[in-house]
C-alpha cells in the first residue's frame, strides 16, 4: 500500500493527480460508501453522496494540510455530505429529520439491497430514533470499529463525550430491542 | 516545582491511600460490563452486513468518477 505522504504529494501534483486519484478511490471507496450508507440508508442515495464526497475531496485536496490523517479527513467530508443530504431531503419533504429517517428505515423491509432479518430491521429502527450524534457514534464504533480518538478527530467531539454518547446509544438500542422482541 | 508537587502527592497518598471516598454497589462494574458486553456479543449476529449493493457496483465506481473529474 502506497505510503500516505507520497499519495498526498501525488494527489497535489498535476502530473500524477489522475493516477493518484484512481488509487485513492480504489483504496477508500468501500469504507466511505458503507459509512455513508449507514446514514442515508438507501443505496441510490449512498451512491449520490459518495460521488459528492469524492468530488469534494478532489476539489479540496490542495487545501489538505495533513493535520489529521487522510482517511480521517475524507471520513469527515463523507459524514458532512451525508448529513447535508438527509437534511436537504427532509426539508424537501417538509418533515423533521427523525421522521424522515424513520420513513427510510420503514421501507427497508421491501428494499432489494437490504439483506437483514427481522432483528436487524429492528436494530436499524432503533438506530433511526437516536439523536444524530448518538447515531453517528454508534455506527462508527459498533459497525466500523473506529477508535475513540479517530472519531474525536472526525466529529470534533471529545473522547469523553463520545464514550458517553456511545453508552447512551447502546442502552437506548438495547431497551428498544427488548421492547419489540419480548 | 515538580518536586513540590510530588511531595504533596506523596503526602496526600500517605493520608488517604489514594482513596477518594466514593464507593459503588457490590459487583457494579462487573454487572454493567457484563450487561453491555452481553448485549454486544449477542449482537455479533446482528453485526453482519445487512445492506448490499448492485452487482459489480464498486468495480464501476473508479472509472465513472475519473470520467467526471478529468
Amino acid at each position: 500500500m502506497i505510503e500516505e505522504t507520497l499519495l498526498i504529494a501525488q494527489l497535489k501534483s498535476i502530473q500524477t493527480k489522475e493516477k493518484a486519484f484512481r488509487q485513492l478511490i480504489f483504496l477508500y471507496k468501500e469504507p466511505l460508501y458503507w459509512h455513508i450508507r449507514k446514514i442515508v440508508i438507501s443505496h441510490d442515495d449512498a451512491d449520490d453522496v459518495l460521488q459528492n464526497t469524492f468530488i469534494k475531496i478532489f476539489k479540496n485536496i490542495d487545501k489538505f494540510n495533513q493535520e489529521s490523517k487522510l482517511f480521517t479527513w475524507m471520513y469527515r467530508i463523507a459524514t458532512n455530505e451525508s448529513i447535508t443530504f438527509i437534511n436537504k431531503k427532509a426539508k424537501q419533504r417538509n418533515i423533521n429529520i427523525t421522521d424522515y429517517q424513520q420513513e427510510l428505515v420503514s421501507s427497508l423491509a421491501s428494499d432489494d439491497f437490504f439483506t437483514g432479518d427481522e432483528i436487524q430491521l429492528i436494530l436499524q429502527k432503533a438506530i433511526a430514533i437516536l439523536p444524530r450524534k448518538q447515531q453517528l457514534v454508534f455506527n462508527m464504533k459498533y459497525f466500523d470499529e473506529l477508535k475513540y480518538n479517530e472519531m474525536s478527530e472526525i466529529l470534533g467531539t471529545t473522547v469523553g463525550a463520545l464514550k458517553a454518547s456511545y453508552f447512551h446509544a447502546v442502552k437506548k438500542i438495547e431497551s428498544y430491542i427488548k421492547k419489540y422482541t419480548d | 516545582m515538580e518536586n513540590n508537587l510530588k511531595n504533596s502527592e506523596a503526602h496526600l497518598k500517605s493520608l488517604f491511600e489514594k482513596e477518594n471516598g466514593f464507593s459503588v454497589p457490590k459487583n457494579y462494574f462487573k454487572d454493567t460490563k457484563a450487561q453491555l458486553m452481553g448485549f454486544l456479543l449477542e449482537d455479533k449476529i446482528v453485526k453482519k452486513k445487512t445492506f448490499s449493493t448492485p452487482e459489480l457496483y464498486f468495480d464501476k465506481t473508479i472509472n465513472s468518477y475519473i470520467e467526471i473529474l478529468f
